[in-house]
């Protein structure tokens, strides 16, 4: 899939589409309040991002990802903060279709979970309900994803993800599971959002689905993202923070 | 550019020590596994300070049918760090409260606000709590369980059997560790009708969830690490003890460096959280005296301490300890540790403390079991041995020269916030060695159970739970030499 996704993103700029741009969000006149006044990424973890990238040679530094567009259609990141909880990762994204007012793209992430990767949360008063005493477990969400702005006020993020869960089955089964989420961002004003989150994750063997909201932030080169997120189970809810907060260089 | 790199390492560096990515990660991942791999499963929820009368009452309006309940009798002092390190065999904190004397360095650890802050910013955790698959309901935890207990509960609830249901699908998963800790809040601050109510939804949930998933056995344990003695101290009963020391000559110092058995009476109290108990901290050789003293407060219960070997007491190499009550003996005993059998001092009044029968029974020593099972329908249940614990390095590594049981209604005002906020938590209190603070209760669906058994001895009764914890920490093999009890001598 990783050959895939290079090859898409060595396809020379305009074979896809006719419009030269690469995002949306670069293509609108913000300069003066902020490079990327619209999301260029997803804020829930695996299940959600945008179809838009950041241009060549430009990178984003924040807690919820660094990122960095490595050519026209091609972009690289990592989650830090993974990092820091011992989980490696790395993810690729590539351009598939780009015009101002939709963008079509394609990811695929690795995420190297451990042995007791449960027990790494650096607070007590966080809990993780997958646990892996006796493997380790890599993690591969590879997705769609779409952006599209109807209109200057609403632009709808909708992503299509297959995560496959791969390990030595010690623990739990090899299985891959799909989910839908769809972003609706309402840039209130320029270079501010607020976005509505939701998800559906199993879809027909279902397991669960998310709702939330947050608000987004870009000045100049400072970005902020900042919401909350409810994942609903038939066992209960769980309240979930989200914070992204970093710099566009 | 190097302001904006400046800022970016220090908003990842500040992000990155919170959890919630991570946690949303670990949450947002669906999980299968084989039922037949672990098709038994047993779950403990430890629920905070629920007392037997409330969990009795619960079960006399129909939860937990078919569960089996017995008395858990707790230790003293009855606050929950020390009890739960105690009862799940966890390395030893340091000592009853998140404030403590360090007799090694001479001084008060986190004092003051540091103490306070300590409850509240959930950074580090004690090992006792580290010992539950879920601990904590997220950073706002602390907040919502005194603002809102009940809509914590329910939170608290839903993570708990999120979690549980997402982690039995590793077959290495066989037991499971909750802990609730709004029961205790909702004792607290609210009333007996709200502590049952709030059983019920326990028991709610239990019935829900193990219909949503038939597909495997669950066994489920509610225990709980002290009572709850359902007597109000308005604040005319609220005890600043580092006012009163004075009055009995007993100075109040923050340090017991350079301080000899013959300097004046001095002490360390620690007023900390609002309970029923207060430690003291004395030079060894003045704790007698200390605690013979305070026992004269009319809010003072009892007061507790080690002594020396009383002259030609037998047999020899005994451990010594003793009882006040209203500024007199009430007890002196010594424990054998090599034949776990206590050695009653003649002279005292036990009858003060229902046990008149002690003396006459007490020529050979007596039995851990016989003390037990005598003192079980007594207002100080399993006295001498909570005595002797409570004063010793069990469940924790600095135990105080001198605890202090308090008399209902009294307690221990503990840390206040100038200007206010200072009448919350006065609806009923724990702590203290009356049977209504510190007995506990478990109940299950797990096994037949004594009426009643030791706090330390839980995990006895549940081996299952023990190789599960032995699978992620380093538990002690008992807390006490002599914390084991023959059921079948003690009920027989």
């Amino acid at each position: 899939m990783l050959l895939v996704v290079l090859l898409v993103s060595a396809i020379p700029r305009g074979a896809l589409a006719d419009e030269p741009a690469v995002t949306a969000s670069a293509a609108a006149p913000v300069a003066t309040w902020g490079r990327y006044p619209l999301a260029t990424s997803g804020l829930y973890p695996i299940w959600e991002d945008t179809g838009a990238l950041l241009q060549p040679a430009q990178a984003q530094l924040a807690t919820s990802g660094v990122r960095v567009g490595i050519l026209p259609r091609l972009q690289l990141g990592l989650q830090p903060s993974y990092y820091i909880h011992r989980a490696p990762n790395l993810e690729a994204k590539v351009s598939i279709y780009s015009s101002p007012r939709l963008q079509l793209a394609g990811r695929l992430s690795a995420i190297v979970l451990f042995r007791d990767a449960q027990d790494r949360m650096i607070t007590p008063v966080y809990a993780s309900r997958v646990v892996n005493p006796s493997s380790v477990v890599v993690l591969a969400p590879t997705s769609l994803h779409v952006s599209w702005q109807p209109w200057s006020f609403l632009v709808v993020h909708g992503s299509a993800t297959v995560l496959p869960m791969l390990s030595n089955g010690e623990d739990v089964a090899n299985t891959a599971a799909s989910g839908l989420s769809a972003m609706i961002e309402l840039p209130i004003v320029s270079g501010n959002s607020l976005l509505l989150h939701a998800g559906e994750v199993g879809l027909w063997d279902h397991d669960f689905a998310y709702v939330g909201a947050s608000y987004r932030l870009n000045y100049r080169w400072f970005l902020l993202q900042l919401g909350y997120a409810y994942r609903l189970r038939a066992e209960g809810a769980q309240g979930s923070p989200m914070l992204n907060v970093g710099v566009y260089l | 550019m190097r302001r904006a790199l400046a800022l970016s390492a220090a908003t990842l560096l500040l992000a990155s020590a919170c959890d919630w990515d991570y946690y949303s990660l670990m949450n947002s991942i669906p999980v299968e596994g084989d039922p037949a791999a672990n098709p038994v499963i047993h779950v403990v929820l430890g629920i905070d300070g629920v007392p037997i009368d409330a969990a009795s009452e619960a079960v006399a309006r129909g939860a937990f049918p078919g569960w089996r309940m017995a008395r858990h009798v707790t230790s003293f002092p009855g606050t929950s760090d020390v009890a739960w390190s105690r009862i799940l065999h966890t390395t030893p904190v340091e000592s009853y409260e998140y404030q403590y004397y360090d007799p090694q360095k001479h001084e008060l650890v986190r004092n003051g606000y540091t103490g306070l802050l300590a409850h509240t910013i959930p950074l580090t955790e004690k090992p006792c709590y580290r010992a539950f698959d879920f601990s904590g309901n997220g950073l706002t935890n602390g907040y919502y369980n005194y603002r809102a207990p009940q809509y914590s509960l329910g939170t608290t609830l839903d993570n708990i059997f999120t979690l549980l249901e997402g982690r039995v699908q590793s077959r290495s998963t066989k037991a499971f560790l909750g802990f609730i800790i709004e029961t205790d809040v909702i004792g607290h601050m609210q009333t007996r009708e709200d502590f049952v109510a709030a059983l019920e939804v326990i028991d709610r949930r239990i019935e829900l969830f193990k219909a949503a998933h038939p597909e495997r056995t669950w066994l489920f344990t509610l225990v709980s690490d002290h009572g709850h003695n359902f007597v109000a101290s308005p604040d005319d009963k609220m005890i600043r003890f580092q006012n009163e020391l004075p009055k009995v000559g007993v100075e109040v110092v923050d340090t017991l460096a350079d301080r000899g058995p013959d300097s004046p009476l001095a002490a360390i109290p620690i007023v900390h959280t609002r309970v029923t108990y207060l430690s003291l901290n004395t030079v060894q050789e003045q704790a007698p005296e200390v605690a013979k003293r305070v026992s004269t407060f009319e809010f003072v219960d009892l007061a507790i301490a080690k002594i020396p070997a009383p002259e030609g007491a037998r047999p020899e190499g005994l451990a010594w300890y003793a009882i006040w009550k209203g500024g007199e003996l009430a007890l002196a005993f010594g424990h054998d540790s090599a034949t776990d059998r206590y050695h009653v001092l003649p002279g005292g009044d036990p009858a003060a403390l229902e046990m008149g029968w002690l003396l006459e029974e007490s020529a050979e020593g007596l039995s851990d079991e016989m003390l037990f099972a005598r003192t079980l329908e007594s207002v100080y249940p399993d006295l001498l041995y909570k005595t002797r614990t409570g004063l010793e390095p069990v469940g924790i590594r600095f135990p105080a020269q001198v605890l202090v049981s308090f008399a209902q209604p009294f307690a221990s005002v503990g840390f206040e916030v100038p200007g206010g906020a200072n009448e919350v938590a006065t609806s009923i209190f724990h702590g203290a060695m009356h049977r209504k603070d510190s007995l506990g209760v478990v109940l299950t669906e797990e096994r037949d159970l004594p009426p009643a058994f030791r706090s330390d001895n839980f995990l006895e009764f549940f081996p299952a739970v023990r190789r599960h914890l032995e699978s992620r920490l380093s538990l002690s093999p008992s807390v006490d030499a002599n914390e084991s009890l023959d059921y079948a001598q003690v009920f027989p």
